[in-house]
């Protein structure tokens, strides 16, 4: 809990100023701790909240912990919350019977001063609803009237600091007050708070005064001076807003768990290090390793402090999470972070837009973050549907072997070599190596043969893994479903290739399988002597015979049971496609697997492996083609 | 050089002298996105004794700034920065310590960029770090936890890394890219998405790379890369593409006036739109 404080003594030695930066759960708690501390003394505590609004907001404040907002037209909002140092006092003056005064003015617009004063003194004369049904007639410039000067520094502003610690706060926040450049609603204000703590300092009693940390500067400057009498007896009319759980985190920059937490151990002190590590342990963080959960914490202190804050904000809680254990954690945390169980059934009409306290500053932490959730669980359809496509071992039915033409074993060369080096998944061979001098690394160890043929040379030869190509390569050449295109355009010339089922003759699918050059297996359309490509897998290196594991295709699912087989038995695999829809309901691991269209490949390059034609049966089981 | 900076490239860990490399000098600046250098610059804080040190990962398509990212970092910390190109046929000594011949025939210990920056206590960049192959990610592993050292199995000796020594690591996010082992993964935090910058920060970027530019003639290039991505003639572009037609243009131009689609077709690989073509 942060230490000291900022306490102003005035000359007459009654007055002890208390300064808070709204909704920071340290500043409350200071506010409790002093009152406790002087609860047997003779004192009144001087709020800064508008005066005329004490029967709103203490019966708002009687209704804590659960949260509202005490709002009016103009949406300045005066949040009611267990961590608003002025709230905590107000809480305390209910809890011990201690007197408490509203020394803010209620200010019902925005502007000039002397046009306020007019407006009011008018309004008591002919009634207010007669001078707005018709104010030029009444000499009341309404513009005038309503015009909000506000600081332009202060829109620029993202809101309070999210400071812990008030001697900091003091010396890095906020500058002494300037009237010269103060708008005439600050000075207002001000003036008006000083009037009314200069008339109860005049009573000799101790004045413990709560006052933001922007404006208590502002009270001293005027507080010796003489001002003219601010009449403001015309109260604004509000309302008490019931707040949403998941709308408390916009009238509150503090943390709502937090806020939750400081409630329930309102008289302890704010242990907010201990509630961090709560927060993060206590978000179903169960599928996340211990060392993610850690990562996030300290990465949510440094992030904290890149911002110039001792403690992390609920920001920076998240990003943390979200940049070292991803967003499904990051959004664990939200959902803890933002829970406040007090207004879990809080229902109203109220809708809480972004609201101004009466500085204009936000209430809430106006950054924001994108979280996306991954997709669904599996649901036990997906599972079922996913166990029937898991390759399951058939049983064995044979098969038959046939030459293929010249043509297609040639093409089928071209094609690898394009896709082998176009395509690339390299590892160290286990198998080959080259060998070169010695100059730079010793690489896998001494090439003794090579350094022995050497002879009486002082050269000496190194062994290097030679880097071979593991991808294995997926092609899937039926068009695109309508349910992956939904604009699909058949006019003109179009870059897909077109498969035609040819003339009127029985055709079939069949799962087949190359071993000559490269292993293949696939899923083609047959018609006589004519093969077409529907789905083919062609792999650099298959640690098996194809025949073992081609009949594991399945015809009905192509592309599905070929990224089974694919991964099953090779390290990296390519799969190029226009149906992706096809692969939602399958785990992909795309550290392994990458999805790209099928224009990812040239035209020349993907109708080689289009289509190709047998030539004769071969009866002998030797290697065929 | 002097005597202290031929000797500080030369240390003697174990007996075994390891040759230090020089650290790079790289004028990098980097203009906008002022979150993402804040993520990375957090990362690099220890804010107590007990923190683990944390190696972010930079990640993005090519050309978006991962590496200036990681450069003005590394700027800002005031620390000597070393870059390391990772490539799929790296192997452990080439990333730690390598053995060379000398003029004079002796074996010689040279130390990479990432171990002189840990001797030293700056920062490592090890640019396209995914292409390394799992052997080489092993060798870090020790590194990149706790214990914060490597072994060099070359030169037999245990290498410590100094307090203030970094490592960041950039990957594309591209299907070049392949499997780093988890255990690795589970030590690389955080990881940074570096997107591409909106219009007006690349506007930016751009003027800070090419000053002394028409404002005009980059808008103008501008929209007309941003109109031939809209059109599908160009799948995309980078910071680094349009930067490189704007000085290739300047270059070209010489007093002349050259068109930006000249320039840019010399540069990108932009298909001309036809009728009926698939948008994809």
């Amino acid at each position: 809990m942060a230490e000291g404080g900022k306490r102003m003594s005035h000359p007459g030695n009654n007055l002890t100023i208390i300064p808070y930066i709204p909704t920071i759960a340290e500043y409350a708690a200071r506010i409790q701790e002093e009152i406790l501390r002087r609860r047997r003394d003779d004192f009144i505590i001087a709020v800064d909240l508008p005066a005329g609004l004490e029967t709103q907001v203490i019966k708002a404040t009687r209704q804590l912990p659960e949260a509202s907002v005490v709002i009016d037209p103009l949406m300045r909002g005066i949040p009611i919350i267990p961590t608003s140092a002025p709230i905590e006092a107000v809480r305390s003056y209910l809890d011990y019977g201690l007197e408490c005064r509203f020394i803010d003015a209620s200010l019902p617009v925005m502007g000039n001063r002397e046009e306020y004063q007019h407006f009011v003194q008018i309004s008591r004369q002919f009634g207010l609803e007669k001078v707005l049904s018709d104010p030029e007639a009444h000499g009341v410039n309404v513009e005038e009237l309503c015009k909000a000067w506000i600081d332009p520094a202060l829109e620029e502003q993202r809101g309070y600091p999210f400071f812990h610690l008030p001697g900091v706060a003091a010396s890095v926040g906020y500058p002494e007050y300037d009237p010269h450049t103060a708008t005439p609603y600050l000075q207002t204000r001000l003036q008006c708070m000083a009037c009314h703590l200069q008339r109860l300092l005049d009573t000799g009693i101790e004045v413990l005064f709560v006052c933001s940390e922007s404006l208590h500067h502002g009270v001293l400057h005027y507080i010796e001076e003489d001002l003219p009498e601010i009449d403001d007896s015309y109260i604004v009319p509000t309302r008490i807003c019931p707040v949403k759980e998941a709308d408390v985190c916009r009238i509150t920059r503090e943390i709502p768990f937090l806020m939750y937490l400081y409630d329930l151990y309102r008289d302890t002190p704010v242990e907010r290090e201990q509630w961090i590590r709560n927060l993060y342990c206590g978000a179903e963080t169960n599928n996340f390793p211990a060392n993610t959960v850690n990562a996030a914490i300290d990465y949510a202190y440094s992030l904290a402090l890149t911002d110039r804050q001792v403690f992390p904000d609920i920001y920076n809680l998240i990003a943390a999470a979200k940049y070292t254990g991803g967003d499904d954690f990051a959004i664990n945390v939200l959902e803890s972070a933002l829970s406040y169980p007090p207004n879990h059934t809080t229902d109203g009409d109220c809708i809480i837009r972004p609201i101004l306290d009466y500085n204009f500053m936000n209430l809430e932490n106006a950054r924001s973050i994108t979280l996306r959730r991954s997709l669904f669980k599996p649901s036990s359809r997906i599972t079922s549907l996913r166990e029937r496509l898991t390759p399951v071992e058939r049983r064995y039915y044979g098969y038959t072997r046939w030459h293929r033409t010249p043509e297609s074993i040639q093409a089928e060369s071209d094609f690898m070599r394009y896709m082998t080096r176009r395509y690339v998944a390299l590892e160290p061979s286990k198998e080959e190596w080259t060998v070169e001098e010695f100059s730079c690394g010793l690489g896998e160890g001494f090439d003794v043969k090579e350094t022995l043929r050497n002879g009486t040379g002082d050269k000496i030869f190194v062994r290097e893994p030679a880097l071979e190509n593991v991808a294995c390569y997926i092609i899937d050449y039926r068009d695109p479903s309508p349910e992956s295109l939904p604009h699909q355009s058949h006019e003109g010339q179009s870059t897909s290739i077109t498969i035609t089922p040819g003339r009127k003759k029985t055709t079939f699918n069949d799962c087949i399988f190359f071993d000559k050059n490269y292993p293949w297996i696939g899923v083609t359309e047959v018609q006589g002597r004519h093969y077409t490509s529907t789905v083919m897998v062609a792999f650099n290196k298959l640690d098996r015979s194809p025949t073992q594991v081609f009949y594991n295709l399945v015809a009905e699912h192509p592309l599905t049971s070929a990224v089974h087989l694919a991964t099953r038995y090779a390290k990296y695999v390519f799969i190029f496609t226009d149906n992706r829809h096809e692969l939602n309901d399958i785990p992909i691991d795309s550290r392994r697997v990458k999805v790209l269209s099928r224009g990812a490949i040239p035209d020349a390059v993907l109708r080689m492996m289009a289509r190709f034609d047998i030539v004769g049966l071969r009866y002998d089981d030797r290697r065929g083609d | 050089m002097t005597g202290k900076e031929a000797r500080d490239r030369v240390v003697t860990i174990d007996g075994i002298n390891i040759h230090l490399r020089e650290p790079d000098t790289i004028e990098c600046d980097w203009v906008g996105q002022r979150e993402v250098y804040r993520l990375l610059s957090a990362a690099f804080l220890k804010v107590r004794e007990t923190d683990s040190v944390m190696t972010p990962v930079l990640v993005g398509p090519p050309g978006s700034g991962k590496t200036t990212l990681a450069c003005a970092v590394a700027k800002a910390y005031q620390l000597p920065l070393y870059l390391v190109n990772c490539t799929a046929d790296m192997r452990p000594d080439d990333l730690l310590v390598t053995p060379v011949l000398s003029s004079d025939r002796r074996v010689l210990y040279r130390a990479s960029g990432l171990v002189s920056a840990m001797i030293h206590g700056g920062i490592c960049i090890l640019d396209e770090a995914n292409r390394m192959n799992e052997k080489t990610w092993a060798s870090l592993a020790s590194l990149l936890d706790d214990r914060r050292y490597i072994e060099s199995v070359i030169a037999g000796v245990k290498i410590a890394a100094h307090p203030e020594f970094r490592l960041v690591a950039t990957m594309n996010d591209d299907s070049s890219t392949f499997n780093i082992p988890e255990y690795i993964e589970s030590r690389l935090k955080p990881i940074l998405p570096v997107e591409f910058p909106s219009q007006d920060e690349l506007r930016q970027i751009i003027a800070h790379h090419v000053p002394h530019v028409d404002p005009d003639l980059i808008q103008a290039i501008q929209e007309y890369l941003e109109g031939k991505k809209k059109s599908g003639c160009l799948s995309d572009y980078s910071v680094r593409d349009a930067i490189l037609i704007l000085r290739y243009r300047e270059k070209l131009a010489a007093g002349e006036d050259v068109s930006i689609d000249y320039v840019a077709k010399k540069i990108l690989k932009i298909q001309e739109s036809r009728p009926g073509d698939l948008f994809i």
